[in-house]
């Protein structure tokens, strides 16, 4: 944790203790003061007293202070000297700090308030002074002055006789002059502990904000059916959940709906104002003067003059409400799918161009849920479009075989009427041809959806993405389903250490929401489903492949439709009992076909289990895809698995 | 009374294909047939008493009949053609076409006979004709047969 729990992003700290604990500080102080050969002081800034404040416990010998000071300090020879030397820093840290907000300068060199020869150097984080260090204690050239500031200390109401005066000009004479590399000597201790505590803030900073990133990667869940609706709530959902956390006034999110689109439609946002989010503009890529091509976001900097040129792209109604934004941050994915987030004002300073990085990731997030959600949307409106075009030419094949078939079965009628041997013949391959009619009725159906649904590798559109992130999104999205069956899914940890694979997303999202949602239909209620992965190595790490299970408890599937289960059109279990739950039959063929061209297989595998006192005979069945970690591009376009080829050679 | 003498409607608007089983029906099974799909047919069901129905589920809104005429069939407005059957049958069995109680009776036996009556029956909005019985197209003339009789000697 960077400083109080509810320090807001991006956790500049206003203290160095915010980032270093005393005890740590004190362990630097040491050394510090060890190399110097001097004293050496961190002094935490006071946020109510809008200076830095005297942090250091009671003077030893270990601080190298001098012995005058020491001597000066001790309240059982001057009375009230500690306070005064403590009020005396506060004074010149004070005058310090005044100083660095007027020059920018961080050393300074001045007299203490008994005329020893001081400095003084502002310890910052990204800019911001949290903590300043003393150093010193040096006899000043006209040595004389200390004595004369004895002498008024004492005028001022410090208690000490004649005797300590005495041999407080003696210590001072033991005084040492500055040398030449003091200053440099101190420079380089406070950067130490600049260095020390950047690096300790730039950590805790990075962790909390993977937090957020992991955050944001769940918040749009992946489901297999979702409409342009249900995309755009999610979407509003993690914009929202980005306006929170950077603590700005709105976030706007403007997205490609299609490839290459460069026109890009304001998709979610959160924060504006009714009558601006009723009509928001759009953004134009090209008026942005942003490359078509090869926009690595990467390797995007922040800058005034680029965020005037990108915000030259939002054009239409309500733009010039824009002209006050904070950062527009454009990504591309792969060339040809294109999005930018906008972000208002920030509550709190924050230094954009230091942010950059974290700020496209945010929008780089976005930007991949909202192109997976369509990219999925669009390949559901396909499949459909596809299984229509099946039913009608199914329709219309059997309709034309009813023609043959009925002919036929009045034929045989006619014919049965005779008992002769010729008319037994005749009705025995009238038989034959009526039985191979409804054969080909039969696989007609099947063959056609199949068809429509099936994946080729040539279909696929690879990209090396997160499984964990896919299998994670994906499963969570089954939660309020699995809620309304009285389930429990159960995500294992193991898919929280998924690796990075070549897959076509939206693709494999649909392959493994088909397994899920088979789960959840012919769970037993109140049963648990698991997802679970693991990795296999045994060919190689070249070869290595993930699989993931999908384990549940739920009706005993006969031995002959076992191994029909991944076929088109094939529904495993109890016909009476399949009927009471909606499926085509076409979701495990799906899977099959999907995982298939990403070079992988699909498993079924059943345990039978007890005997259960409310359904009887029940088993335990756990489908599992196993898939490459790595793709092959093959001659032409055709991804072919690194496995699949070396299996069959 | 046998069953020979009682009346089956067969709502199907492929005339051509059908034809062939009217016909059998009739003289074979020596049933009275009414074969169309025609949207006039449904003022008749309050004032006939039809003992069997046969229903296709894909049924577009028009067709040619047998002598080339264009037919225009029964279409409800927001369903789909290929959803004209299961529409009937929902409405039918909610008593709709029988508010007199002088013509067919919403309980009479239904068989669904359709390209896609298998395939309907595991979709969500399948359910509708999950209590009824059914065949796909093409069928076994004498498993249809079969199951005529049956129904209608009960």
């Amino acid at each position: 944790m960077i400083g109080p729990a509810d320090l807001k992003w991006p956790f500049i700290p206003t203290c160095l203790t915010d980032i270093l604990d005393k005890e740590t500080l004190t362990v630097i102080e040491s050394g510090s003061c060890e190399r110097l050969g001097r004293p050496l002081t961190i002094h935490d800034f006071d946020s109510e007293l809008g200076s830095f404040a005297h942090r250091i416990e009671s003077v030893n010998e270990k601080q190298r202070y001098e012995e005058f000071c020491r001597f000066f300090r001790d309240d059982a020879h001057v009375q009230g000297g500690d306070k005064a030397c403590k009020a005396g820093d506060i004074n010149q840290a004070k005058c310090s700090l005044q100083e660095f907000q007027k020059t920018g300068e961080p050393y300074r060199l001045f007299r203490c308030h008994m005329g020893l020869l001081d400095m003084s150097h502002i310890i910052q984080i990204r800019g911001r002074p949290v903590a300043l260090v003393f150093s010193g204690q040096f006899c000043p050239e006209d040595e004389g002055s200390i004595n004369q500031r004895l002498m008024d200390a004492k005028a001022n109401g410090l208690k000490f006789d004649e005797s300590i005066i005495e041999h407080l000009e003696i210590l001072a004479k033991k005084l040492t002059h500055i040398p030449d590399d003091m200053r440099a000597r101190l420079e380089k201790e406070a950067l130490h502990i600049q260095r020390i505590a950047e690096a300790e803030f730039e950590l805790r900073k990075w962790q909390r904000e993977q937090i957020f990133l992991e955050e944001l990667r769940s918040v749009a869940h992946m489901l297999k059916s979702v409409d342009l609706d249900q995309l755009r709530e999610k979407a509003e959902t993690a914009v929202q959940k980005i306006k929170e956390y950077c603590n700005c006034n709105y976030a706007l999110f403007f997205a490609g709906v299609h490839e290459n689109d460069t026109v890009l439609m304001p998709f979610a946002q959160a924060g504006l104002p009714e009558s601006i989010a009723r009509d928001l503009p759009h953004f134009n890529w090209s008026k942005a003067k942003l490359p078509i091509e090869s926009l690595n976001v990467d390797q995007q900097t922040f800058s005034q003059d680029t965020q005037i040129a990108i915000g030259s792209g939002i054009r239409g109604s309500n733009r010039e409400y824009f002209f006050e934004a904070a950062c527009l941050i454009p990504t591309a994915i792969g060339d040809r799918y294109r999005s930018v987030l906008v972000l208002g004002p920030f509550g709190d300073t924050v230094q954009i161009a230091a942010e950059w990085h974290f700020l496209t990731e945010i929008a780089r997030i976005t930007s991949l849920f909202a192109r997976i959600g369509f990219e999925v949307l669009f390949l559901e409106q396909e499949r459909r479009r596809w299984k229509n075009t099946a039913t009608l030419l199914t329709h219309e094949v059997k309709t034309a075989l009813t023609t043959i078939t009925t002919p036929i079965g009045i034929a045989r009628t006619i014919i049965q009427k005779n008992s002769s041997r010729e008319s037994e013949r005749a009705d025995e391959q009238l038989r034959q041809a009526e039985d191979r009619s409804l054969l080909l009725g039969r696989i007609t159906s099947g063959t056609l959806e199949g068809i429509a649904i099936k994946v080729e590798a040539d279909d696929l559109e690879i990209q090396n993405y997160s499984l964990s992130a896919l299998v994670e999104n994906c499963a969570t999205g089954f939660v309020p389903a699995a809620g309304a069956r009285n389930l429990d899914l159960v995500i294992d940890p193991s898919i929280s250490i998924l690796p990075n694979v070549d897959i076509d997303v939206p693709h494999m999202t649909i392959a493994l929401a088909n397994l899920i949602e088979n789960a959840i239909k012919y769970s037993f209620s109140k049963s648990k489903v698991f997802i679970r992965s693991h990795l296999n190595i045994a060919s190689g790490v070249d070869q290595a492949t993930a699989v993931i299970e999908v384990d549940n408890i739920g009706y005993e599937i006969r031995e002959e439709d076992r191994k029909r289960i991944f076929e088109v059109g094939e529904r495993g279990g109890d016909e009476a009992r399949i009927k009471l739950i909606a499926g085509s039959g076409y979701g495990l063929w799906q899977t099959r076909s999907i995982v298939e061209a990403h070079g992988g297989e699909v498993h079924v595998k059943f345990y039978p289990t007890a005997i259960r006192k409310h359904e009887g005979r029940a088993s335990r069945v756990i489908f599992s895809m196993e898939i490459p970690l790595k793709q092959k591009k093959h001659i032409g376009s055709q991804y072919v698995s690194e496995t699949k080829k070396a299996s069959s050679a | 009374m046998s069953a020979r003498q009682k009346k089956l409607l067969l709502l199907d608007d492929d005339y051509e294909s059908m034809e062939g089983l009217q016909l059998y029906m009739q003289n074979e099974l020596g049933l009275s047939v009414e074969f169309s799909a025609d949207a006039n047919l449904l003022k008749r069901l309050d004032q006939e008493k039809f003992d069997l129905i046969i229903v296709d589920l894909m049924i577009h809104p028009q067709s040619p009949n047998a002598q080339n005429e264009q037919v225009q069939n029964i279409h409800y407005d927001g369903v789909r053609w290929d959803r004209t059957g299961l529409e009937f049958i929902r409405r039918f069995r909610a008593g709709e076409y029988t508010r007199t109680g002088k013509g067919t009776s919403p309980s009479v036996p239904i068989i669904v006979l359709s390209a896609v009556a298998d395939s309907t029956m595991n979709r969500e909005w399948g359910k509708t004709i999950q209590s009824e019985h059914h065949l796909e197209k093409p069928f076994r003339l004498s498993e249809l047969s079969n199951l005529i009789c049956r129904l209608l000697q009960e």
